[in-house]
């Protein structure tokens, strides 16, 4: 019997298991391959939406010219009951105490009658490297602190360095000084608080952002809980609650975080809600974030709902949005759009920033 | 008597009422034309029931002080960058005020936003940092200009990166409208003015220098011997940004040679106001450009190492006046003329704003500066208080009247200065609360020109007044055995309350007729404008002139913090349409110390303020 593509040399021995197992390994091989390229993609895409998502402004308390590197919760993550063993005994405790309140006696509030206010910058400084070297066992200590402490400055030292321990403590301790500032209005702390929750990044962390992100008591800070949930490291998992606050919610600063945080997490399944959202959203800044969205996600079927954008909605700022967005999505067929944006819209602003994409375009080849 | 006027309804026809009065009266010629006479609804502000009153706001993303405001051209307000932390750190990122968006739940004033991200979705940030003691200048095409600053108070260098606001993408520095260059001298606490021409004239200042100096108590070759600091001197240099080429160059006189502000060591921290020069009207070739007020330097070896203000060793207050004389290119001093020192935010307003003509016809009112605000003194003299005190010299306001006799330099410039030497009736038109320690005289607080009209002879007469809010009464206060004088801020009702410069109302005139203006015209003083300070606070009886009803004695618009380095920025009204006498004032951030270099963020972060007469 003669048989095609077989190798007859007289070594080898056709046997019907063994051409199929290689043609396996060639198959798993290949979806390696594809997943590999397609990680690498995202990586691409979520380092670019992280570099957006993580700007954020100086307002960190460090004393330093830059901030405190967040430590990597997975190097150094113990468990709760490790940490708990490592717990400082009574005496440590009393010397990190004295410690910390002694470089607090350094930074008075009344800067404009301190001789030398350059020491001020010193105490800073040196408050922050011991804040940072504390093991995450002293959380405790500085919870304890907080809740005396009449300094705002201070205070704002502390609700960083609880963020950077990250545990489980910690992140309770946060979760009450927010209860305690949002019980005397202070918005300015509030906003430190959640930021501070935020950069924990801890899974317990992810758990109480969405608790509160949810609870109706909570509901005027609804958009920065939102905001801190794009930005943690489990955002993922918030997808749901993105997906519906950004349809539903009736602040429309939380729809607007909603959207942004969609396009944070890069899960470009997600387009397809963010062009449901775009059929009935009214506010200008919300559409403006959802239409973002989709240039971010690079969804090419997203480009028919911008297209229709650009031929229909009156605002033009909407339009340059959906202009930058077709832009970002790339292609023939953005190419396309742009070129009939450029010579046909009625906005020169809006023909100006379609030029500049197709310029762009053809730089990048 | 101020009154809380209870609207009547009727909102639509209101805001129609309105537009047709705009219409009757016009917009008088020489003073700013800021309507087109037709209410622009989709700017529209909420109807609220009370003027004369304060709301609160809508909540700011990153409350914040010591930041920049800009109005823009639609009546959405930038603010960008400021502190939150006793200006040791400053913000990178902005936010801009939309009152026609309504929040969910809505602030007590009905409607407004402050949105911090970009036509993105994405966060506001500025390209080159955070910023302190920075200005934003409005451009022609609506972009705003953020240059100089620092980014903080301590030993941070001066931002010598500028970067342009674009207006539509609420995007920093789009590669479109990138700077060419650096400013030619990076500096802070300067002056930002739009010429004539459109350029931005950016003026003194304080810059960054590094300096080697020696310490005679090491001997050569020790460390400690020659030790290399920074230090921030204040700075005679001018230098414009075009924004047809995007690029900052010195000042120049018409013989293309650099030209210097006169004092010794130039000067910061102080005020600028443009007067309309010998045709009396504004923005035209001939204008003058008067610069009071503010502190010098010594030169940089000894010059400040930190940029607090209040450091006495190491700065003067200065009480010259000099101007820029557009018509020639050049910058001369005021010889003979001596101003009250000014630190620490001094205001500086043109009267004629709105209108250069006084009720009964006589041209000349854009030629008249206001000084006012800001601390004589850094607290080093214990015998001189900070502000002024006794009855004859509260609030030390003073009134520049700039004349022309057309023969010599600059026409034959001519200044008369009334203060409460020369013009005692002015000061004797103060209303003050009756506590002794807390003065009306406020410092670290911005004074707004906004537009006002009043029924004079029947007719509507369209001007401006003057309105401010908040700030700091700084003053002197021995520790007893201590012989260390430290200066305390006055958290009164005094201090937190609003007040008004009229400059047709009279207070102390019995009947307090508007064309009564006292008998203090003359070829120096064409217009007689005196005025009054008169305090918001629907006190004492005797405030009987047109638009304020009785008294109601339930305390006027108060703020609820003690509020510093706040901003005080003008809103369109009802009418949506800015420079109209509906107009309201967003007061936007704000700390509740000035001891502490701000303090901690107020905790209310914005109010919205209706001035008296605003719901007419």
């Amino acid at each position: 019997m003669h048989r095609k593509n077989l190798d007859m040399s007289p070594n080898r021995t056709y046997q019907s298991g063994r051409i199929l197992a290689p043609l396996i390994m060639v198959v798993l091989t290949l979806i390696f391959m594809g997943a590999v390229i397609y990680q690498a993609t995202r990586t691409d895409e979520e380092a670019e939406n992280s570099a957006q998502q993580a700007q954020t402004s100086s307002t960190k308390t460090t004393g330093t010219a830059g901030n405190t590197a967040k430590k990597d919760k997975e190097d150094s993550a113990k468990s709760e009951a490790a940490v708990a063993a490592e717990a400082p005994t009574d005496s440590e405790a009393k010397q990190i105490q004295d410690a910390i309140l002694a470089f607090f006696a350094r930074m008075p509030a009344d800067v404009l009658n301190v001789d030398n206010p350059l020491a001020i910058l010193q105490a800073r400084e040196e408050l922050q490297e011991y804040l940072d070297g504390l093991p995450p066992s002293a959380a405790p200590i500085l919870i304890d602190i907080l809740k005396e402490e009449a300094d705002f400055v201070n205070r704002r030292f502390l609700l960083y360095a609880l963020a950077d321990m990250g545990t489980d403590i910690a992140t309770d301790g946060l979760l009450d000084h927010y209860h305690r500032m949002a019980e005397l209005d202070k918005e300015s702390e509030v906003g430190h608080t959640i930021k501070a929750l935020e950069r924990v990044g801890s899974a317990h962390s992810f758990d109480v952002l969405i608790d509160l992100t949810e609870r109706d008591g909570a509901i005027i800070h609804r958009d920065k809980f939102v905001r801190a949930l794009g930005n943690h490291p489990d955002s993922r998992e918030a997808l749901p609650t993105f997906t519906r606050l950004m349809h539903e919610d009736r602040s429309f600063k939380t729809r607007l975080n909603s959207a942004t945080a969609i396009k944070g997490t890069g899960d470009t399944a997600s387009a397809i809600e963010v062009e449901r959202a775009l059929q009935t959203e009214k506010n200008n800044y919300v559409r403006q974030s959802l239409i973002g969205a989709l240039g971010t996600l690079r969804e090419v079927n997203s480009l028919g709902v911008l297209e229709e954008i650009l031929q229909n909605d009156q605002h033009h700022v909407n339009r340059m949005s959906a202009v930058n967005a077709v832009g970002r999505i790339g292609g023939p067929e953005a190419r396309r759009i742009l070129e009939q944006v450029a010579a046909e819209d009625k906005n020169e602003r809006v023909r100006f920033d379609a030029q500049r994409k197709l310029r762009e375009m053809d730089a990048n080849g | 008597m101020m009154q809380r006027n209870k609207r009547s309804g009727g909102s639509l026809f209101a805001i129609l009422g309105v537009g047709l009065l705009v219409t009757a009266v016009g917009c008088n010629s020489g003073g700013r034309d800021g309507t087109n006479n037709i209410p622009n609804l989709v700017q529209a502000a909420a109807p609220l029931d009370f003027d004369n009153a304060i709301y609160r706001g809508a909540r700011m993303n990153t409350p914040r002080y010591g930041h920049s405001d800009t109005t823009l051209e639609d009546g959405q307000v930038l603010l960008t960058g400021g502190s939150d932390e006793r200006h040791f750190t400053s913000m990178d990122n902005a936010e801009v005020y939309d009152q026609t968006v309504i929040e969910d739940p809505a602030p007590e004033s009905v409607s407004g936003t402050f949105l911090d991200t970009d036509f993105n979705g994405d966060l506001m940030i500025m390209a080159h940092g955070g910023r302190l003691f920075h200005t934003a200048t409005l451009l022609s095409d609506g972009n705003v200009l953020i240059a100089g600053g620092s980014p903080d108070i301590l030993v941070g260098e001066a931002i010598g990166d500028a970067e342009i606001f674009d207006r539509q993408s609420r995007t920093f520095n789009p590669s479109f409208l990138q700077i060419n260059n650096q400013m030619v001298v990076p500096r802070f606490r300067h002056t930002a003015t739009v010429l004539a021409s459109g350029q931005i004239m950016l003026l003194g200042g304080q810059e960054s220098v590094n300096e080697t100096i020696i310490d005679p108590n090491w001997p050569p070759g020790h460390p400690l011997f020659m030790v290399d600091i920074q230090t921030f001197p204040s700075t005679e240099t001018i230098e414009v940004f075009n924004p047809a080429t995007l690029e900052f160059s010195l000042l120049v006189n018409q013989n293309a040679v650099e030209i210097e502000l006169t004092t010794n060591q130039g000067r910061a921290g102080h005020g600028l106001v443009q007067v309309g020069g010998p045709d009396n009207q504004i923005n035209t070739g001939d204008d003058i450009y008067l610069v009071a007020g503010g502190y010098r330097t010594f030169s940089s070896l000894f010059a400040p190492q930190t940029k607090f203000p209040n450091r006495p060793l190491d700065t003067f207050k200065i009480v010259s006046l000099e101007y820029y004389d557009r018509s020639v290119g050049e910058i001369f001093p005021a010889n003979d003329v001596t101003l009250r020192p000014r630190i620490n935010r001094p205001q500086t307003h043109n009267l004629g704003e709105f209108n250069r003509f006084t009720p009964d016809g006589v041209d000349g009112v854009t030629n008249v500066a206001f000084l006012s605000q800001g601390n004589n003194d850094f607290g080093d003299n214990a015998a001189t208080p900070a502000v002024s005190t006794g009855a004859a010299e509260t609030a030390s306001s003073e009134i520049v009247s700039v004349t022309f006799t057309g023969f010599g330099p600059s026409n034959g410039i001519s200044f008369l200065v009334l203060d409460a030497d020369t013009a005692p009736v002015l000061f004797g038109n103060l209303e003050r609360f009756l506590s002794p320690d807390c003065l009306m005289a406020r410092t670290e607080a911005p004074a707004l020109q906004m537009p006002t009209s009043r029924s004079i002879n029947g007719e509507e007469f369209f001007y401006s007044w003057i309105v401010t809010g908040g700030g700091a009464a700084v003053f002197p206060a021995n520790l007893g055995t201590q012989d260390q004088t430290l200066v305390s801020f006055c958290s009164g009702t005094d201090v937190v309350s609003f007040e008004y410069y009229d400059m047709y109302y009279d207070a102390s005139a019995t009947t307090g007729d508007p064309n009564d203006l006292l008998d203090l015209r003359s070829d120096q003083h064409p217009t007689g404008i005196v005025g009054s300070w008169l305090a918001a606070d629907l006190f004492p009886a005797e405030d009987t002139f047109d638009n304020y009803g009785p008294a109601v004695p339930d305390g006027g618009p108060i703020l609820p913090d003690a509020t510093i380095y706040h901003s005080l920025s003008q809103l369109p009204g009802e009418d949506g349409i800015l420079n109209t006498p509906d107009d309201r004032v967003l007061v936007a951030g704000g700390g509740d110390s000035w001891i502490a270099t701000g303090g901690e963020p107020t905790g209310v972060s914005s109010l919205v303020f209706l001035p008296a007469g605003a719901n007419d």
